[in-house]
């Protein structure tokens, strides 16, 4: 059998959040073979029927992934309970999802999930039932000795969620388990199949799992429709008109409504201020660096080791959204932890309310991360 | 390992014991509809259960015992008045009552109907005033349930109803009878209701079988349609396991009320002594009520009633936060919101009841693990 990197050593209470996919139902799995003490937890997060939406669609928090949940706890002999967390998800993601769009940004939503949901609610309801641990189906991996835990990616390239899990502080790694992290997504799906759970084939989650169509229309519908505006120029010329800034994202090259340009153009720049939709060629993307807010460092060491050695600059990776490679960035770490980063060989787009975190220069180990601002 | 208690009664007592598998599961009932010998013989097994449902209600050979999937569709079928018989007519009807009668009331309004809502006074009793000041507008029927769900309160089903008819009501009364079979001695024509809803898995027969009991009353309007099954009030082939067990679970517990019911007090009266001698807030609901014997409505300030259910399913004991929901949607319960709890207290609330096979060392078990649970969910608060 494959084991997860960080296997436990001992029998341990652990509650796993049992999503209803193929990736949480294995990390159950290798846990029962490991012999601990579990409890299957799914959370509900957001009602489809009060809302409208995905219902119908198989993604990670519809109310039918639940049952297949159930029946993944049921074969595996592990006590399952739904958690509401309906009120808090409500507050801390969708109320910041719908604001932070309608001021321009793009947030992303699984990272405030993960931080204040999963591994906040869901840790302190765990520590209430007596249950320390807490394992999900990311793929990412904890390792080092007791007191210095490091967030690691994914074994799988292609799978890599340690960008959504910047959030987790070092003294939390240690009650954390991630038993997929350590392979592959074939390798997961294979063991499922192997011990007959009902989501080994099941498709992939969507990226946002309460999103059915785009952003914008959810935007619109729970935090009502922003004003139409003008799309303009670099120097202010209007080239045409836009629906809302919350259908919008720096970067962004279709859908953007005007046509007949040689050369392919992009949104650069959203202004909430004067609710204008700036365009341009792609080389008014380019900017020198950006700056983040709200950052944690998983490691608190790391500031210390900065500020006793001087040093002003630390070399990193920058990963600046799901699904990006990483580029090489210098950081400037305030004493307050706040940061600016400065492209060294290349440059990314850049989207405020997105989360950029940035990995050791290996492009390994998650060293923290932050919202980029403007 | 120790085997599952079942502290949750009310939801589902579980098969009883005393069910006898081979006349349920016999090969020789087909369908009782059928002229041969397989269908007489089912059909001969569903009327003898038909008797003993009839029996544990009283015996008035009178009643008609209309089976149906459960109590819910049996208050359903109660309830179900079309449009042109609900327009602009009243049905009065108690604020505490089972999720099924609440929907069908609220599909009654739909219809045109009204409801005259009858809350609870400030120690749950429910008086005969409101009700009578209803018969103003002459209600079409008048609804209050025999025994509370969640938290056991008996109600004065037999006094409200003389009283209406001292007033001249000649309308229906219609009475969800659930949690009072095997409880008490129940007596149809005591109560002075009409109709009385009865659930087969809450006395110990299998689920999925339930039934109305109705006196005089012709004009019912069957739900389902189809074949003739059950005086052409609800189509389908009928549920002949379920059925059978269900006379069997009504016999038995009628059979045995009286020591059923001292095991019932003997049961829970222990248990509320020594959880409240180790944890002097705790709030029993309806202390000061009559209440039937096997439920213990408790309130535990500061603790999540819905982490005490966890805790205690992991040491092997089902209990419940309000009524049975498996959808992890916590409200809290509007019986006991109608009770007077604030939303805080009712969160704080579970329902334990017995079932009168629980074994002493299981009592015993029970109370350890409860209080366990109770203490470290207040520790970790």
């Amino acid at each position: 059998m494959t084991t997860a990197v960080n296997m436990p050593k001992a029998t341990r209470k652990i509650v796993v959040a049992l999503s209803g996919g193929v990736d949480s139902s294995v990390a159950a799995l290798l846990l029962k073979q490991q012999g601990h003490e579990l409890i299957g937890v799914s959370m509900q997060v957001w009602d489809y029927r009060n809302h409208g939406g995905c219902s119908t669609r198989a993604t990670c928090c519809a109310p039918s992934d639940f049952m297949d949940a159930r029946k993944v706890a049921a074969v595996l002999d592990v006590p399952y309970y739904v958690f509401d967390f309906e009120s808090s998800f409500r507050e801390k993601v969708i109320d910041k999802f719908v604001r932070s769009y309608q001021q321009g940004y793009t947030p992303n939503p699984c990272v405030e999930c993960n931080n204040k949901v999963k591994f906040g609610e869901l840790r302190a309801r765990a520590h209430t039932l007596g249950f320390e641990q807490v394992a999900t189906g990311h793929y990412a991996r904890v390792e080092g000795e007791a007191g210095r835990k490091r967030l690691l990616r994914g074994i799988d390239g292609n799978k890599d969620q340690s960008y959504f899990l910047y959030g987790t502080k070092a003294a939390e790694l240690g009650a954390t388990i991630f038993p997929v992290g350590a392979l592959t997504k074939p390798e997961v799906r294979e063991l499922a199949k192997a011990a007959g759970l009902v989501t080994a084939e099941k498709a992939e989650s969507q990226d946002i799992c309460f999103v059915s169509g785009s952003a914008g229309e959810f935007v619109a519908r729970i935090g009502g429709r922003r004003p139409a505006g003008q799309i303009t120029d670099k120097s202010g010329q209007v080239l045409g008109h836009h629906d809302g800034i919350h259908n919008f994202t720096i970067g962004q090259r279709r859908g953007i409504g005007i046509g007949g340009n040689e050369e392919p153009i992009y949104v650069v720049d959203i202004d909430a201020a004067s609710n204008q939709v700036i365009v341009g060629p792609k080389e008014e993307l380019e900017r020198e660096g950006f700056r983040v807010a709200e950052t944690n460092w998983i490691n608190p060491e790391l500031l210390e080791t900065l500020a006793k050695d001087g040093a002003a600059e630390l070399s990193a990776i920058a990963q600046v959204r799901h699904r990006h490679a990483g580029v090489p960035v210098t950081l400037k770490i305030d004493q307050n932890g706040a940061c600016s980063a400065r492209f060294v060989s290349e440059w990314s787009t850049i989207s405020p309310g997105q989360a950029a975190v940035f990995y050791d220069t290996a492009n390994i180990e998650v060293l923290g991360g932050g919202t980029i601002v403007r | 390992m120790r085997k599952f208690i079942n502290l949750d009664a009310n939801a589902s007592y579980g098969p009883l014991p005393a069910l006898k598998p081979s006349s349920i599961l016999d090969s020789d009932y087909l369908n009782p509809s059928s002229i041969h010998r397989g269908g007489q013989r089912a059909k001969a097994a569903i009327e003898l259960a038909r008797d003993r449902v009839r029996e544990l209600v009283g015996s008035d050979s009178a009643l008609k015992v209309i089976f149906t999937s459960g109590a819910t569709e049996a208050l359903n079928l109660a309830l179900n008045f079309p449009p042109e018989v609900a327009r602009g007519r009243t049905i009065v009807s108690t604020t505490i009552e089972h999720p099924a009668v609440l929907a069908a009331l609220q599909r009654f309004e739909k219809f045109g109907g009204v409801v005259r809502w009858v809350a609870p006074g400030r120690n749950w009793e429910f008086s005969e005033a409101p009700f009578l000041n209803a018969l103003a507008e002459k209600p079409l029927l008048v609804n209050l349930m025999c025994v509370n769900n969640e938290t056991g309160q008996l109600l004065p089903v037999a006094e409200i109803s003389q009283a209406l008819r001292s007033a001249g009501y000649r309308g229906l009364v219609l009475s969800d009878a659930v949690q009072a079979a095997g409880k008490l001695d129940l007596s149809f024509a005591g109560l002075g209701a009409d109709m009385l809803a009865l659930s087969g898995h809450k006395i110990g027969a299998l689920p999925g079988v339930g039934a109305l009991v109705v006196g005089n009353r012709t004009d019912l309007e069957p739900l389902v349609v189809g074949g003739p099954q059950e005086g052409r009030l609800r189509a389908g082939t009928e549920n002949v396991p379920g059925i059978i067990s269900f006379g069997q679970a009504a016999e038995y517990v009628r059979q045995n009320l009286a020591h059923r019911l001292a095991r019932y007090a003997a049961l829970r009266d222990t248990l509320e002594r020594e959880i409240s001698a180790r944890f002097p807030d705790t709030i029993i609901n309806c202390a000061n009520t009559e209440r039937v014997a096997n439920t213990s409505s408790l309130t535990f300030p500061g603790v999540n009633a819905d982490d005490l259910v966890v805790a205690l399913d992991l040491a092997g004991i089902g209990i419940s936060s309000g009524s049975a929901c498996a959808s992890g949607k916590p409200e809290p319960s509007h019986v006991l919101l109608a009770g007077g709890l604030a939303p805080a207290t009712a969160r704080s609330t579970v329902r334990l009841s017995f079932t009168a096979e629980a074994a002493d060392d299981e009592l015993a078990y029970c109370i350890e693990k409860l209080g366990d649970a109770v203490e470290r969910l207040r520790g970790a608060a």
